[in-house]
C-alpha cells in the first residue's frame, strides 16, 4: 500500500541537507529523492598525506591526479567542469544526458551527484547585509537567526578582521581562520602597511569565513594542512553536504532514495505527486507527499516547474559574472614554500564604494594543481615552459573576481521540446549583459588589477569567462515577484500551490558578488520551518 | 593494437620524454603512455603525419617543432601528446624533483633569462621550420 511522506524532498545539494537536516530533527517524517552519483572510482586511491610527500613517495598517484583515463589532463577549449580534478568530477557525471541544455550564451554547472554541487564547493561564507538582502527579496532579521543556526551546524571558520563585514557579519563562531600560507601573508602584510589608504579607498582584505573547522568536532577532524583540499575529503574537516546526509540515515524517520530523477509534480487533494523516473529503468513513477520541496538549485528546479506548472512560460536568471587573473608576486621567486598548507580560501578582498555593489575577489596561491596545466596555457616549448614554471610557480596567484548580477529581460530561460532526450524536452537559456553591466565589469576588473598591482603582485592575464562560470545562479523563481511568470511567497511557497517549496537560490532575484551558498543553506533552514508550521 | 602499433607507441613515448626529462623513461612511464593513446581522443590536423614521422626520424628536431607549434598550432597533436607525456612524467615519484618547488639563488634569474631566450630562439627556428615543411 503507497504510504504518505510528511515531506518530500529533492536534491542532496546544500539546500537539501539543510532541509532534510531540519524536517528529520524535528520529527517529520521525510523521503529525499535525487540521482546521487557517487565516486567509487577514487574515494579509497587518495592517501591521507600530504600534497608534497605523495608527490614524491606514492608511485600511484598518476591515477587521481590524471584520472584512470586521463580525464584529469584537459585539452582543447574550456569545458563546464573542466576545473574539477578527476576525484571530483563525478560531481558533473551524466548531466548531459540528464539535464540537456540549449544555449550559445550561458554554460552552467549542473549536479546530479550525492552531495550536488555542494561536493565540490569553495566553502566560503559570507553573510550579507540587510540592504543586500532586502534586493534579493529576503528578511533581514529572519536570515540573520538562520545564519547562526546554520553557521553552528556546519561549522565555519573565521577570524575578526576588515573583511568580518562581508563574510560572518555578527555571526559567531568557535573555530579559528585556518592559517595564511606565504604568498598570502606576504601579500596581506603589504595591505596591512598602508591599510587606511587602502580602506579609504574601498579595499578591504582580510580572511574569508569558510566552511571548515579547525578543530575536531565528532567525526569530523581538524583541517590537516596537507594541500589535498581540491582531491579528498577524508577527514571531513570541510563540510560537504552528504555528511548531514550520512548523518540522517541513521535516523527513523528518514529515507534515502538514490537513482530517482525528479521531473514533475502534481497536487491533488491537499497532497503532492511527485514524479520521477528510476536512473536504471528510465521508467516513471511517482511518490505521494504532504509537501514537496525542491532544492535541486535555481535551473533545476525551474526546469521541475515549467514542467509542472507551464511549460510554455519563460523564467528570468541571474549569474555573478566572473572574471579571474593569474598573478605573480616577484617577492616570492625562488623561495621555499613550507609544505603545510591549505588550498581552501585564504584571502578575500572586497571594493565597496557607496551606492555601488560591491566586487569579491577570492585570492589563492597555484600550490596543489599541477605544472602541466600551466605550461599547457602558455606558448613555449614544454622542455623549456617546465624550468621556467617550476621557478616562477612558487610566486603564482589566481585572483578570482565576482560581480553582482541584476535581472534583466536579457536572462531567461525556457522549456523547449528535445524528441531524444529522456524527458522529451530541455532547457534553452539565453543571457547576455548590458552595455552598462559590460561596462562596470571591465571598469571593476581595471580598479582590481591596478590594486593588486599596488600591492606588488601583477596581473600577468585576465581570463574573461563565459557566463555560468561562475556556479552562482539564481533568480529563477523570484520571491514576491508577480511580474515573473512563476515566483516564491516570503515561505518559499510557489505561488498558486498549497504544498510546494522552493528551497535553493531560485528565490534570490539578485546576487550580491559575494558567493552565496551560505545564504542559500540560511534560507534552506528558514524554508523548512515555515514547511513545518503551515 | 598490433605489436606494430605498441611498438611505434613505445618508441614515440621514448623520444617524447627523453626530449622533457633528459633521461631514459621508466617501463611504467612507456606503459602509462601507450594506454593514454589508447584511451584519449586525438584530433590529427592535417600536417600532424608528417611532423611526428619528421620527429622519429630526426628527434633532434623535436624541441624546435614543439617551439613552432606554441606560438602557431597550439592545438596541433604533437602539442596534445607532449602534454600528455608531461602529465605522465610529473606524477611520477622519481621526476618529482623537476616539477616541485626548490628554492633557487638570485643568480637563478640568469638561468631563467637565458632559458627564455633560448625559448624566444627556438621558437622562431620551429616557426621557419614548419614553413618549410
Amino acid at each position: 500500500m503507497e504510504t504518505i511522506n510528511d515531506f518530500v524532498v529533492v536534491g542532496s545539494g546544500i539546500s537539501g541537507a539543510i532541509v532534510a537536516h531540519t524536517l528529520v530533527t524535528a520529527g517529520a517524517k521525510v523521503r529525499l529523492l535525487e540521482v546521487g552519483h557517487r565516486d567509487t572510482t577514487y574515494k579509497d586511491l587518495v592517501p591521507d598525506k600530504n600534497f608534497v610527500d605523495i608527490r614524491q613517495e606514492e608511485a600511484l598517484q598518476h591515477e587521481y591526479f590524471l584520472g584512470k583515463n586521463f580525464e584529469g589532463v584537459p585539452w582543447g577549449d574550456t569545458k563546464v567542469g573542466e576545473q574539477l580534478t578527476p576525484p571530483r568530477q563525478f560531481i558533473t557525471h551524466n548531466v548531459s544526458d540528464w539535464l540537456p541544455l540549449e544555449s550559445n550564451s550561458f554554460a552552467p554547472m549542473e549536479s546530479l551527484a550525492y552531495g550536488g554541487l555542494g561536493s565540490g564547493w569553495g566553502l566560503g561564507c559570507n553573510v550579507y547585509r540587510d540592504h543586500e538582502l532586502t534586493k534579493m527579496g529576503l528578511d533581514s532579521v529572519t536570515m540573520q537567526k538562520a545564519y547562526q543556526v546554520v553557521g553552528d551546524l556546519v561549522g565555519v571558520a573565521a577570524t575578526q578582521d576588515l573583511a568580518r563585514p562581508y563574510t560572518l557579519g555578527q555571526i559567531t563562531t568557535p573555530y579559528a581562520a585556518p592559517q595564511i600560507d606565504l604568498n598570502n601573508q606576504v601579500l596581506l602584510n603589504k595591505y596591512l602597511k598602508k591599510q587606511p589608504k587602502h580602506t579609504a579607498k574601498g579595499f578591504y582584505i582580510g580572511q574569508p569565513a569558510i566552511a571548515a573547522i579547525t578543530q575536531a568536532k565528532g567525526e569530523r577532524q581538524a583541517l590537516a594542512y596537507h594541500n589535498m583540499d581540491f582531491y579528498t575529503d577524508q577527514r571531513r574537516s570541510a563540510f560537504r553536504p552528504w555528511i548531514l546526509i550520512d548523518q540522517l540515515k541513521k535516523q527513523a524517520n528518514f529515507q534515502y532514495q538514490p537513482q530517482a530523477f525528479v521531473t514533475a509534480f502534481r497536487e491533488e487533494n491537499e497532497q503532492v505527486w511527485v514524479h520521477y523516473r528510476d536512473t536504471n529503468t528510465t521508467e516513471q513513477k511517482q511518490v505521494k507527499a504532504r509537501k514537496l520541496i525542491l532544492a535541486t538549485g535555481a535551473i533545476g528546479s525551474a526546469r521541475i516547474v515549467l514542467r509542472s506548472l507551464g511549460p510554455d512560460q519563460q523564467l528570468p536568471i541571474v549569474c555573478n559574472p566572473y572574471v579571474y587573473f593569474a598573478c605573480l608576486q616577484p617577492r616570492l621567486l625562488g623561495k621555499l614554500i613550507p609544505k603545510e598548507r591549505t588550498s581552501l580560501g585564504q584571502l578575500a578582498m572586497f571594493y565597496d564604494q557607496p551606492s555601488q555593489d560591491v566586487i569579491t575577489s577570492g585570492i589563492y596561491s597555484y600550490s596543489s594543481l599541477l605544472l602541466f596545466r600551466l605550461m599547457k596555457e602558455a606558448p613555449l616549448n614544454f622542455k623549456d615552459a617546465r624550468i621556467l614554471f617550476q621557478y616562477l610557480h612558487s610566486a603564482l596567484s589566481v585572483v578570482g573576481v565576482h560581480f553582482a548580477d541584476h535581472p534583466s529581460s536579457q536572462k531567461f530561460l525556457k522549456l523547449v521540446a528535445n524528441t531524444t532526450s529522456i524527458t522529451k524536452d530541455q532547457l534553452k537559456i539565453d543571457y547576455s549583459l548590458s552595455d552598462a553591466e559590460q561596462l562596470i565589469i571591465k571598469k571593476g576588473s581595471k580598479k582590481i588589477a591596478a590594486f593588486l598591482r599596488s600591492l606588488q603582485c601583477f596581473p600577468l592575464k585576465k581570463i574573461q569567462t563565459p557566463a555560468g562560470a561562475s556556479i552562482h545562479y539564481g533568480g529563477t523563481l523570484p520571491i514576491n515577484d508577480p511580474s515573473s511568470a512563476f515566483s516564491l511567497d516570503k515561505q518559499g511557497r510557489i505561488r498558486g500551490t498549497q504544498n510546494v517549496f522552493v528551497a535553493d537560490s531560485a528565490g534570490f532575484k539578485y546576487l550580491p558578488s559575494q558567493g552565496l551558498s551560505f545564504t542559500i543553506m540560511a534560507w534552506a533552514y528558514w524554508v523548512a520551518h515555515q514547511a513545518l508550521k503551515s | 593494437m598490433t605489436e606494430q602499433k605498441r611498438t611505434d607507441l613505445q618508441q614515440e613515448a621514448e623520444i617524447l620524454a627523453r626530449y622533457l626529462i633528459r633521461k631514459k623513461p621508466t617501463t611504467k612511464v612507456v606503459d602509462l603512455y601507450v594506454k593514454a593513446m589508447q584511451t584519449v581522443t586525438l584530433t590529427y590536423l592535417p600536417k600532424d603525419y608528417t611532423l611526428l614521422k619528421l620527429i622519429i626520424r630526426k628527434r633532434f628536431l623535436l624541441p624546435y617543432i614543439d617551439a613552432g607549434l606554441g606560438i602557431s598550432v597550439p592545438n596541433s597533436v604533437i602539442r596534445h601528446k607532449l602534454l600528455i607525456m608531461s602529465a605522465i612524467v610529473e606524477t611520477q615519484p622519481q621526476y618529482a624533483s623537476l616539477f616541485l618547488n626548490r628554492k633557487r639563488s638570485k643568480l637563478y634569474w640568469l638561468v631563467v633569462g637565458w632559458v627564455g631566450l633560448r625559448s624566444v630562439g627556438k621558437a622562431m627556428v620551429g616557426w621557419i621550420l614548419l614553413k618549410l615543411i
